[in-house]
């Protein structure tokens, strides 16, 4: 088809197109104007409820990770309390570790002093001073008694009962040894049992008859 | 509304006519649809070829102008016009393109001899405009926008989602089938 053919062609189809025809023109105008002007209000409202709907899904975003926060705060706060309890706990074994360490120390050093430290105040009654000669006595005690106290002129004063009577074996200083008629307290060193610490022969010693308050 | 009376904005040019359309103007943008309802349905049915259906493409497509008339750019007398009709073709190929199948996998081998159609342009404009109407959709789709519209085999490629290859053999087959029916009309002189 040669272009002025073609060209006319256009123009004859352009000419008939622009001729009125029957058609629903009035009832297409509505439609497009309705669309045309209600278009943009539900766009609004389309807009309203996206923005409303944001709204909510934030909010329920937020309220959530609130709960999710504040369940986090309050399983640290469980945590720390147990941390704390457990700390307490810990310190509380420690101490009562300590105190029974403590204990047994005080018991150990207790047992220990009582085991090698023995304080006994020995009350020295009375010097054997005898002012006759010695008697032999071998029968009644009573009889012997009063025998020596009626023949010496020596009273014999009871001594307060004693709670345990018992023959000490040991060593006091000469000074105090020569103070012999006086009562008073003094100290004596113990012989051990196995009498390892016994006197020389040169040392000069006593016997002594003592209680042991 | 009677769109036999002119309404006043007519007497606007279309610049003008486009300058108050932008603004919102409801009176301007009822004179754009009556300047060009009549032409744009014509043409709407001619790729459409039913009633309700080219009513329902127009109605689409004129809301699609007012919509878009902010975006409009003029560029001369008549140009108003050019991108009405170019917003009424695609809504029309898009229309068509729901309901037919124009993705044919047919080859254009080039050395078929063109049909002469040249007498078509001698026909009286009814006769034309029939004649076109009853080709085939697929024929009819691309004759329309190659030789009234004047797109280009690339243009009608890409409107259709098309290839150039098929859009030839479209073409070709719609002048085959118009000059068959020349023939029949006793218009069978030309090569």
């Amino acid at each position: 088809m040669e272009p002025d053919q073609l060209k006319t062609l256009r123009e004859k189809i352009n000419t008939l197109e622009r001729e009125p025809v029957s058609w629903q023109k009035e009832f297409v105008w509505k439609q497009v104007a309705h669309k045309a002007s209600h278009r943009p209000y539900t766009l609004r409202w389309s807009y309203a409820a996206a923005l409303v709907l944001t709204g909510v899904i934030g909010y329920f975003i937020l309220s959530y990770q609130q709960r999710v926060w504040e369940s986090a705060a309050m399983r640290i706060r469980s945590l720390e309390k147990q941390i704390d309890s457990e700390k307490n706990k810990i310190a509380t074994n420690q101490n009562s570790e300590e105190e029974k360490c403590v204990t047994e120390k005080n018991k150990i050093t207790l047992r220990a002093s009582s085991l090698t430290k023995t304080k006994n105040s020995i009350l020295v009654v009375e010097s054997t001073v005898f002012m006759q000669e010695p008697l032999a006595i071998n029968t009644n005690d009573s009889t012997i008694i009063s025998a020596i106290t009626s023949a010496s002129g020596v009273s014999i004063e009871e001594s307060p009962p004693l709670k345990t009577i018992a023959p000490i074996i040991g060593r006091i200083p000469q000074s105090i040894a020569d103070r012999s008629g006086k009562q008073q307290t003094v100290r004596i060193r113990l012989n051990k049992k196995d009498n390892s610490e016994l006197p020389s022969s040169q040392e000069e010693w006593h016997v002594l008859v003592a209680r042991i308050n | 509304m009677h769109f036999n009376n002119k309404p006043q904005l007519f007497i606007l040019n279309e610049l003008s006519l486009v300058k108050v359309a932008k603004t919102g103007d409801k009176k301007a943008q009822e004179a754009i649809y009556a300047l060009y309802a009549d032409r744009m349905y014509r043409l709407c049915y001619r790729y459409i070829r039913n009633q309700e259906d080219a009513e329902d493409v127009l109605i689409l497509a004129f809301t699609k102008v007012l919509e878009k008339i902010k975006e409009f750019e003029w560029r001369g007398e008549g140009s108003l016009e050019a991108w009405v009709r170019q917003v009424v073709v695609n809504e029309s190929l898009m229309w068509l393109r729901r309901r037919h199948n124009f993705h044919l996998t047919e080859t254009w081998s080039g050395q078929e001899v063109d049909p002469d159609i040249s007498v078509l342009s001698e026909l009286e404009a009814e006769d034309i405009y029939r004649m076109i109407g009853e080709l085939p959709q697929g024929y009819r789709t691309v004759f329309n926008l190659s030789v009234i519209e004047g797109y280009s085999h690339q243009e009608i490629a890409d409107l259709l989602k098309i290839s150039i290859s098929t859009s030839r053999t479209q073409l070709f087959k719609a002048k085959a089938h118009l000059k068959i029916r020349l023939t029949k009309e006793g218009f069978n002189y030309g090569t």
